[in-house]
């Protein structure tokens, strides 16, 4: 599997990252009155000029479509030759939508459009749709691993010259009932914040002049029996010849919550007390494709070489060429990425 | 028949969450579906069957018979005028 | 170089394993009846597999005291099935992945605990909603048979499980894996009959795919898993067949109906062909998508006259059997194809009468043994215009 070119990044997301040149001058801290961190959206009219099928589309759908459109303007082909979508839990509002009429109007008078656009692919359907885009269409849906198995999939096809170009996105939302839920389950009791938003990438196998970074690898994997975290990131590094001295930057996917971020407290005093990090989900918040804000954040911080003070650096920086990323969610999936400037 | 092609105008847009469109836009007699009037297609045909049945308890087992009935507001409004109870 | 097929396991309305299921397949055997699994007000026939959460979890060996989504239940089943039939010892050294799939995860669970919410303010027990993702059936199967290098899950609708076979064959043709179980599972459950109830594309009888007075689909349930494995990993083992070659297009035509002339499903059909490095007379059979509804069986036959011309192959549909199990389908029906192979036999659609008028085309109706069987085509077509096609080919090609 080689390494590919991130050709360009669109984002939306709870910070002003939709249709801007800024990236994290501002943070935008969250609502009080809301108990998690809602997405800034823009005017969808003006970014899916389709109304037909903008009409039957919920937020979530909204969203990632916005999103992605907005990648492939910016990059250097009109249609991509795959398109590839993560999502955790998929489109939710849809799913309530049509589980309450089951419920409420006892299995009759069902809508239709809200089965039909609750499914795990629609958003990258309705992507195609609108690019009349009829190539490779895949979605990814296992939980903190999405985003993950989606850019290894990209890699895989550029890599066999299958592809030249790769939509990749992950998109999760939040609904009210979701939050209640996952309250319920106790995810939000030790200081993590509930998040969504949607984030795509125009991968390549060719370096533009547009090119955001090099996307050199990524590993996903679980904590089995005595595993320790720190063996995974020295493996992943020495598989490249690396070792934690190359590594200018290591941007952290903790989440705030006081229990599970031990993890990386102890990653902070060993195996990273020589390298400079920073953090994202406390701007993003926590989802299951949160990740992909964090690569997001990433390849911004490597075209432009500038760390932005909303993400929290800690230690001395000295330049930004080479950047890992270590996320989790829940504690389960783990994944390590590896980007390098170009 | 005129207040029933007004309701069913704004039941339509309601329904079918056509964003942008007002009742006096619609043409009664243009047709609805396809590339002319207002461009609906397969899934608004379902939706049409479950707003006929939720607004005026007028069931349409098949799909296939709502081609003529739903050819335009008139058309609609005519088969409801004739069937409803 | 091809991925082989060294494992497989199914269950599914007709049976609780490879076995049963090809009896039943030989006998003309359909598993199509009233849905007893619980109530519905929708009064159609289903693909529904005669045993309980509990008993399955007896079947495994799973304490009744804990929750499992029916989903999860199914897929450790056909999987258990496939590693055992693989000879694959997770604890062995070798590198093994689940790449599994399903449309409806657990909602089997979770529509009953969304029911609760609704009636009163913390309503519902959290224990039949912590499996509403997609991912946590694949969790618990990989926990359960002992996988713990890799995992993952697909959702794209009724192309799912095809799809799922397909990311294998890539992870382990880029040696990040050396064992991969991929399939899919999903069960029956309110949400999708009465989804597709909503649609208008339920029969109130049995389907009849590819016939011009068919009416519909039957939804089924079900799990179907193959193991895949590389060359250089097969030791002594005679693997069935080989994973000769695939395609995933993009219809692009309507959410969910597919284009009237076949556009998409020939894409998909003719790019497996081409990555088997396959011509359209090499192939034997085609176990289509067959649903039975009016949209998918014209425009699948339509491609099917526009790759194969003249000489089209014995195909049929094997969901007047099963019923459409979505997500679990093309790993179903990849089990089946491979069998048609392993057994050189060509399933039927027993119930055809009348061809489509305008496609004339007629499925195998009687089962054919001795068929010849050397290379079978595979079809799943999915809403969102995702189409899928599988080719197998046995050792001999």
């Amino acid at each position: 599997m080689k390494s590919c070119y991130i050709e360009n990044i669109s984002s939306i997301s709870p910070q002003n990252t939709f249709g801007t040149e800024e990236f994290l001058d501002n943070i935008i801290e969250r609502n009080p009155e809301i108990p998690y961190l809602s997405a800034i959206e823009p005017d969808y009219k003006l970014c899916i000029l389709n109304a037909g099928l903008r009409r039957r589309m919920s937020h979530v759908i909204k969203m990632g479509v916005a999103v992605a459109l907005e990648c492939v303007k910016g990059s250097t082909v009109e249609n991509p030759d795959a398109i590839i979508t993560a999502t955790g839990l998929g489109c939710l509002a849809d799913t309530e939508k049509f589980l309450n009429s089951i419920v409420v109007n006892n299995e009759q008078l069902l809508n239709p459009t809200a089965f039909i656009q609750s499914t795990f692919n629609t958003i990258g359907a309705q992507i195609a749709l609108i690019l009349e885009n009829k190539g490779y269409n895949f979605t990814y849906v296992h939980r903190g691993f999405s985003f993950e198995t989606a850019l290894i999939d990209a890699m895989m096809q550029l890599t066999d010259d299958e592809a030249t170009r790769v939509l990749v996105g992950a998109i999760d939302e939040i609904t009210p009932s979701e939050y209640e839920v996952t309250k319920r389950l106790g995810f939000w009791r030790n200081g993590a914040v509930m998040g969504e938003g949607a984030q795509f990438f125009m991968l390549s196998s060719e370096k533009t002049e547009s090119s955001y970074a090099e996307l050199i690898d990524v590993h996903q994997f679980q904590l089995k029996d005595n595993e320790k975290a720190d063996d995974k990131i020295n493996a992943f590094l020495d598989k490249h010849s690396l070792t934690m001295k190359d590594v200018d930057l290591v941007v952290l996917g903790n989440s705030g919550d006081k229990r599970l971020d031990v993890l990386f407290q102890n990653f902070k005093s060993g195996i990273l007390a020589n390298t400079p990090t920073a953090e994202f989900k406390h701007l993003c918040g926590e989802y299951h494709t949160a990740a992909s804000f964090g690569v997001w954040c990433i390849a911004n911080i490597l075209k432009r070489q500038k760390l932005p003070f909303a993400m929290h650096p800690n230690g001395k920086v000295d330049k930004l060429e080479r950047v890992l990323l270590y996320n989790s969610y829940q504690n389960v999936n783990h994944s390590i990425y590896l980007l390098e400037a170009i | 028949m005129e207040d029933l092609i007004k309701n069913l105008k704004v039941q339509l847009i309601e329904e079918l969450n056509l964003e942008d469109v007002k009742p006096q836009d619609i043409d009664t007699d243009a047709p609805l579906f396809g590339d002319e009037g207002l461009g609906l297609d397969s899934i608004d045909a379902l939706e049409i069957i479950l707003l006929l049945e939720k607004h005026y308890g007028l069931h349409i087992g098949d799909p296939k018979e709502g081609k003529k009935i739903f050819y335009s507001i008139q058309t609609l409004a005519d088969f409801i005028s004739a069937n409803k109870k | 170089m091809s991925s082989y097929v060294t494992g497989i396991g199914v269950i599914s309305a007709i049976g609780k394993n490879v076995k049963e299921n090809l009896e039943a397949l030989l006998a003309k055997r359909t598993g199509i009846s009233c849905l007893t699994l619980f109530e519905s007000t929708h009064d159609v026939p289903v693909g529904e597999l005669k045993l309980s959460n509990e008993e399955l979890q007896q079947m495994l060996g799973l304490p009744i005291t804990k929750t499992y989504s029916r989903t999860a239940l199914l897929g450790m089943v056909a999987v258990k099935e496939a590693l055992t039939d693989a000879g694959i010892k997770t604890n062995s050294g070798l590198r093994i992945g689940l790449i599994s799939s399903t449309s409806a995860g657990g909602m089997d669970l979770s529509e009953n605990f969304y029911k609760e919410m609704l009636a009163k303010p913390n309503g519902g027990r959290l224990r039949n909603v912590i499996s509403h993702d997609c991912g946590d059936s694949t969790e618990k199967i990989a926990d359960f048979v002992g996988i713990r290098d890799y995992v993952t899950t697909i959702s794209t609708a009724c192309s799912s499980s095809a799809n799922a076979i397909m990311l294998a064959d890539r992870m382990l043709k880029h040696n990040l894996l050396d064992v991969v179980v991929a399939g899919g599972i999903d069960p029956l459950c309110l949400f999708t009959i009465n989804g597709f109830s909503s649609l208008m594309i339920l029969d109130k009888e049995l389907c009849r795919p590819f016939d011009e007075t068919r009416a519909g689909l039957n939804l089924g349930e079900g799990a179907g898993f193959i193991v895949l494995q590389r060359e250089d990993t097969l030791k002594d083992k005679k693997p069935y067949c080989q994973l000769a070659g695939y395609a995933n297009e993009n219809d692009s035509y309507h959410q969910t109906a597919t284009s009237p002339d076949g556009d998409g499903p020939l894409r998909a059909m003719a790019g497996a062909l081409k990555k088997a490095g396959l011509k359209p007379e090499d192939v034997d059979y085609v176990n289509v998508h067959g649903t039975g509804t009016g949209n998918n069986d014209q425009s699948e036959g339509t491609a099917l006259k526009r790759l194969f011309g003249d000489k089209i192959p014995h195909f049929s549909s094997t969901k007047v059997y099963t019923g459409h199990t979505l997500g679990a389908a093309g790993g179903i029906e990849a089990v089946y194809s491979i069998l048609s192979i392993t057994q050189d036999v060509v399933f039927s659609t027993y119930n055809f009468k009348n061809p489509m008028t305008d496609i004339m085309l007629t499925p195998v109706v009687d089962t054919i043994h001795n068929a010849g069987v050397n290379v079978v085509m595979s079809n799943s077509f999915g809403f969102g215009g995702n189409v899928s096609s599988l080719v197998f080919s046995s050792l001999k090609k």
